[in-house]
């Protein structure tokens, strides 16, 4: 092929790609500029893309709050152990749901999601009232239990819907191998599965990193409380420190942006392994 | 027992082979009950007391709270608000499903292919996924800002002012200017899903298909629009149940919008808990909520079922 | 072309070998990682007995006080060795918190208020009266305290929160832009107000005179309509709290004035969507030359965003009267609390006037000559805001149990009106049927 061709068939992406990110990150931009902006200029009327005196102060001010380092480790804590909780779970539940046929499957399915069908705001309150019946209120383990019944129904959902695309073939020339069980589900489905497992833990994870009302209604102490939780003390009836809160925005995309990073490598891989003979 | 769908090889179910399934079931059991175990046990409560707390009427603290049966529903089924926010919900469902899938499924093609650079393409694709919601509709009101807003502004600037509006103050575009909001939020969503679901296409199914002479419309449209299915029932279902209940992005970039515009039914069931504290109509709007989710799905899956044929539904 | 099938159109029958090891396995699993968070060191919650612990819910006003505030608590603690848990809550998630936990049977001992909820949280049986603890008190003497505080914290003859502090509204100018536009005279009634506002559109027609939030029912309510209305002697609802008196001349002309000014475009359309805190901006600005709010913005907030010359007046109304809004925040303590009389101990040690400072940005609720009042409002834009209040800082809407739907019905018709979807006189009838409405019950 001539190199005029080869470069344009390699090109084309790009001229599609970049424009496409101009366009959906530009709001997106005006958020990083805002946390690079002073006080006084982050109000200024109308507002001005490239910020005119850039500062980091506002992230040094987030980062050397203790409150905020805090969140920030409890945030991960939660959201490390929600996860990897969930992904066991949830795979173990999606892979009886998706091989196997049995009397009550659908009915199983669909009453996953009946626990969908509320949004948070509305089971505030008697959730409120449960841990306080078992005097957990104000503790880690009330919001990684909250998160992990939380999220469990998406994981499943989402991972049932990714096992089911695994050829039977595959399955049936195992089972005639004489696979048991937990072989069928560690050796053959887990890992075709595993583009659909990164993006459920990337799901699951974004979920749990940004959600706020049960994190501020169960907890009462900055010793449990998460980011989201801080992200709104910026806020305040006399003071609203945009400059802080869309640097504290920026800043708790980081980990959960390292997050996505690493988990990039599994949704790429594609079936190499394990196709059918013949 | 058997049913259209059953295993190869079980025609009859002959006492050995039913002590298998028995002991298949309880088998399975244990697969399912952990999670299982975890949902039904936090939900369980919070859902039960919701149905129940609709059903009975507000009373000061230490006196029994009277039973006043369906009134609760029938307040709210009677008032004008609430039927506005149920065609706001639909349309507001509707939009952000289809936009956000249409867009998120056109990002996860293009970045399938394996372009230097592309594994950074994704993650940035989905920054605005990732945002905080408070962040986003605090950026997207300065955006939307109709006198010094960035979008009015660009619009003039290119002799389009003519389509520049009050996209949070106006009532006739308040409930768009919050889909658009939400569209940028979850097109990610399906990106990421859609484009997990795209790499797990086995590769030599494409080949067959290139070796077959089919061109890339046909091979998108045969080979991997099927393989994809499940997943796209599964996102689209899910979506549709996100939607209909979101609460954040609304509430905080129009709050209901002028004149109730773009109030949906989650803003209405809020406001009547934390605003007028009405709680126990409050439950039965949330009860209602759920009847109009399902009712969703419903027709969803229906709809699923009439195109699909009843094995590939579910 | 032939479609592959997935999994779901096959079933598979399965083989019931290591059933038992996996569910045993799973189970181990799930209880490992449930047992992980239990290992971790607990939190502070409930660790100590009841009586040595008590928790309260507040709302962070800024670092500084915050910090304070944490001294004010830890040298409680110190002094009488009981625990002080508080629940510092943002303040956009303030109102919605207090619900929740008014609501679960298991409140905070004591909270910060907004009494003008009192109605509605009493009849619920919510809040605790407090009179005899103030009677007994060695701390919290009556008559230290404004009059007018503890008519705002009292209903139905019972006092339901100990004030702190007190707020008015008033407005603000901006003395540059007044200069530039040969604007020459401060407005002094409400007429002169409107007529200055269209007169800045009408020199420079990029600039704004007047603005309002419009956003929500509190902040339209309490930033909007009543700095324009109560000096118009105009109400809502009759003082004894059993009429609607929404539908009134004094009421349509406060209308018209809000109408007047929307018309001509002299206020931001943003407004219609904004509660004052996004607007603040605009008068930082530039843009706008006059607004109304509180007198916390001198210190708070205008420092930090401008302008750089600016002055505040207060106006009078068609009978030649000031009036403005009065809000006062209190302290209440909740029926069903744990330990009251713990609460109320914490309450009288913050208020001993060395330690309230550090929950105040407003005026405390003492007298002027209060310790903690004399030194901090020196700064001459105060005065109009003190001569406001001094002449009577009112109620917006007469309290009583319906207080919240009324103000969401004041919302939605004042947005009816300046949308033009409604004229003033449909608008206020409608408006004053709905309210009767509610205080039927």
């Amino acid at each position: 092929m001539r190199p005029w061709a080869r470069v344009f068939r390699r090109g084309w992406v790009y001229l599609v790609v970049v424009p496409l990110l101009v366009i959906f990150l530009f709001p997106y931009l005006w958020l990083l500029s805002g946390a690079f902006k002073s006080a006084r200029e982050v109000f200024a009327v109308p507002p001005h893309l490239i910020p005119l005196h850039p500062t980091l102060a506002n992230f040094s001010d987030v980062l050397q709050r203790p409150v905020i380092r805090r969140f920030f480790l409890n945030s991960i804590v939660i959201t490390a152990i929600t996860l990897v909780v969930n992904l066991m779970l949830g795979s173990a539940a999606a892979f009886a749901l998706s091989i196997y046929q049995f009397r009550g499957r659908r009915t199983i399915v669909l009453a996953t999601l009946a626990t969908q069908l509320f949004p948070a705001v509305i089971i505030v309150i008697p959730l409120y009232r449960t841990w306080g019946a078992l005097g957990l209120l104000n503790s880690l383990q009330a919001l990684i239990i909250t998160y992990i019944a939380y999220t469990l129904p998406l994981a499943v959902w989402m991972l049932t819907g990714y096992m089911r695309t695994i050829p039977f073939e595959i399955v049936s020339a195992a089972l005639v191998d004489g696979a048991s069980r937990a072989q069928l589900y560690w050796r053959i489905v887990m890992p075709l599965a595993l583009p659909g497992l990164a993006a459920t833990a990337v799901y699951v994870s974004l979920v749990t990193w940004n959600e706020f009302i049960f994190a501020l209604t169960l907890t009462t102490t900055d010793e449990v409380r998460t980011v989201t939780v801080g992200l709104y003390s910026f806020i305040g009836e006399f003071v609203y420190n945009w400059n802080l809160l869309l640097a504290m925005a920026v800043l708790m995309a980081l980990p959960i942006t390292a997050l996505f990073l690493c988990l990039q490598r599994f949704l790429v891989q594609g079936l190499t392994a394990g196709a059918t003979k013949g | 027992m058997a049913d259209a769908r059953t295993r190869a090889g079980a025609a009859e179910a002959p006492a050995g082979l039913r002590l298998a399934a028995l002991q298949r079931r309880f088998g399975l059991a244990g697969w399912l009950l952990p999670a299982y175990g975890v949902m039904f046990g936090i939900s369980a409560y919070p859902l039960m007391y919701n149905l129940v707390t609709s059903f009975y009427g507000e009373a000061p603290v230490g006196h029994a709270p009277p039973f006043v049966g369906f009134s609760n529903y029938a307040a709210i089924a009677s008032d004008p608000a609430f039927a506005a926010s149920v065609g706001h919900t639909l349309m507001w469902t509707g939009g952000v499903v289809a936009l956000s899938f249409g867009i998120g499924l056109g990002l996860a093609l293009l970045l399938n292919v394996p372009f230097p650079g592309v594994n950074v393409t994704r993650v940035l694709f989905l920054i605005p996924w990732l945002t905080p919601s408070i962040a986003s509709a605090i950026i997207w009101r300065y955006m939307y800002n109709t006198d010094y807003g960035i979008i009015n502004l660009g619009l003039q600037r290119l002799g389009l002012g003519f389509l520049a509006s009050g996209w949070i103050t106006n009532p006739s575009v308040s409930l768009f200017s919050a889909m658009m909001v939400q569209v940028w939020r979850t097109y990610g969503f399906y990106m990421i899903m859609l484009l997990g679901a795209l790499q797990a296409v086995p590769r030599e199914m494409i080949e067959a298909a290139v070796v077959d002479g089919a061109r890339s419309w046909q091979r998108f449209w045969s080979v991997v629009l099927p393989q994809l299915q499940p997943v796209i029932v599964m996102v689209l279902l899910l979506d549709i149940i996100w939607a209909s209940n979101n609460f954040d992005t609304i509430y905080v970039v129009t709050g209901g919008g002028p004149l109730l515009s773009s109030e949906t039914v989650p803003l209405y069931v809020y406001f009547t808990a934390f605003q007028d504290s009405h709680l126990p109509q409050a439950a039965a709007g949330s009860v209602m909520l759920f009847v109009i989710a399902l009712v969703l799905i419903g027709a969803y899956l229906a709809a699923l079922l009439r195109l699909r044929g009843r094995e590939e539904a579910l | 072309m032939k479609r592959v099938r997935g999994t779901s159109k096959n079933a598979i029958p399965s083989t019931p070998s290591l059933t038992r090891r996996r569910v045993l396995a799973l189970a181990a699993g799930a209880l490992g990682a449930a047992a992980v968070p239990a290992l971790r060191p607990a939190s502070t919650s409930a660790a100590a007995s009841p009586s040595k612990t008590v928790s309260i819910l507040d709302v962070p006003i800024n670092d500084d006080l915050t910090k304070q505030a944490d001294g004010v608590f830890s040298k409680y603690t110190q002094t009488t060795g009981i625990q002080v848990q508080v629940d510092r809550v943002p303040y956009p998630e303030w109102p919605d918190k207090v619900i929740t936990l008014l609501n679960s049977g298991a409140p905070p001992d004591t909270y910060w208020a907004d009494p003008a909820k009192y109605p509605e949280y009493v009849e619920k049986g919510w809040l605790e009266p407090l009179d005899d603890y103030i009677a007994g008190s060695k701390v919290i003497k009556k008559d230290e305290f404004l009059p007018t505080a503890w008519e705002k914290v009292t209903y139905k003859g019972k006092i339901y929160g100990l004030p702190k502090d007190w707020s008015v509204r008033g407005a603000y100018y901006n003395e540059d832009l007044f200069n530039k536009l040969k604007i020459t005279k401060v407005p002094e009634t409400v007429e002169e107000l409107k007529q200055t506002a269209l007169e800045v559109k009408s020199k420079d027609p990029s600039l704004f005179g007047y603005m309002w939030p419009m956003k929500t029912p509190d902040t339209w309510m309490f930033e909007g309509l009543a700095p324009i209305m109560l000096p118009n002697e105009a109400a809502v609802v009759s003082a004894d709290g059993t009429r609607s008196t929404f539908n009134s001349p004094a009421m349509a002309e406060t209308y018209q004035f809000f109408v007047d000014i929307w018309k001509a475009k002299a206020a931001p359309e943003q407004g219609m969507a904004s509660t004052n805190q996004d607007l603040y901006p605009l008068f930082g600005g530039s843009k706008v030359a006059m607004m109304q709010t509180g007198f916390f913005v001198i210190k708070a907030i205008l420092p930090k965003i401008g302008p750089d010359h600016y002055n505040t007046f207060v106006v009078k109304g068609r009978g030649g009267h000031y009036g403005t809004p009065m809000s006062v925040s209190a302290f209440s303590i909740p029926a069903q609390a744990k330990n009251k009389d713990g609460a109320w101990a914490l309450l009288e040690w913050m208020y001993r006037p060395e330690n309230i400072t550090a929950f105040l940005v407003n005026p405390s609720a003492r007298k002027p000559d209060a310790p903690e009042n004399a030194t901090r409002f020196t700064d001459p834009r105060y005065k109009p805001f003190f001569l406001a209040a001094q002449e009577g800082g009112k109620w917006w809407i007469t309290p009583n149990p319906g207080i919240t739907d009324q103000m969401r019905i004041v919302l939605e018709t004042s947005q009816a009106i300046v949308l033009g979807q409604k004229t003033i006189p449909q608008g206020l009838a409608d408006g004053a049927a709905a309210i009767q409405k509610t205080l039927k019950s």
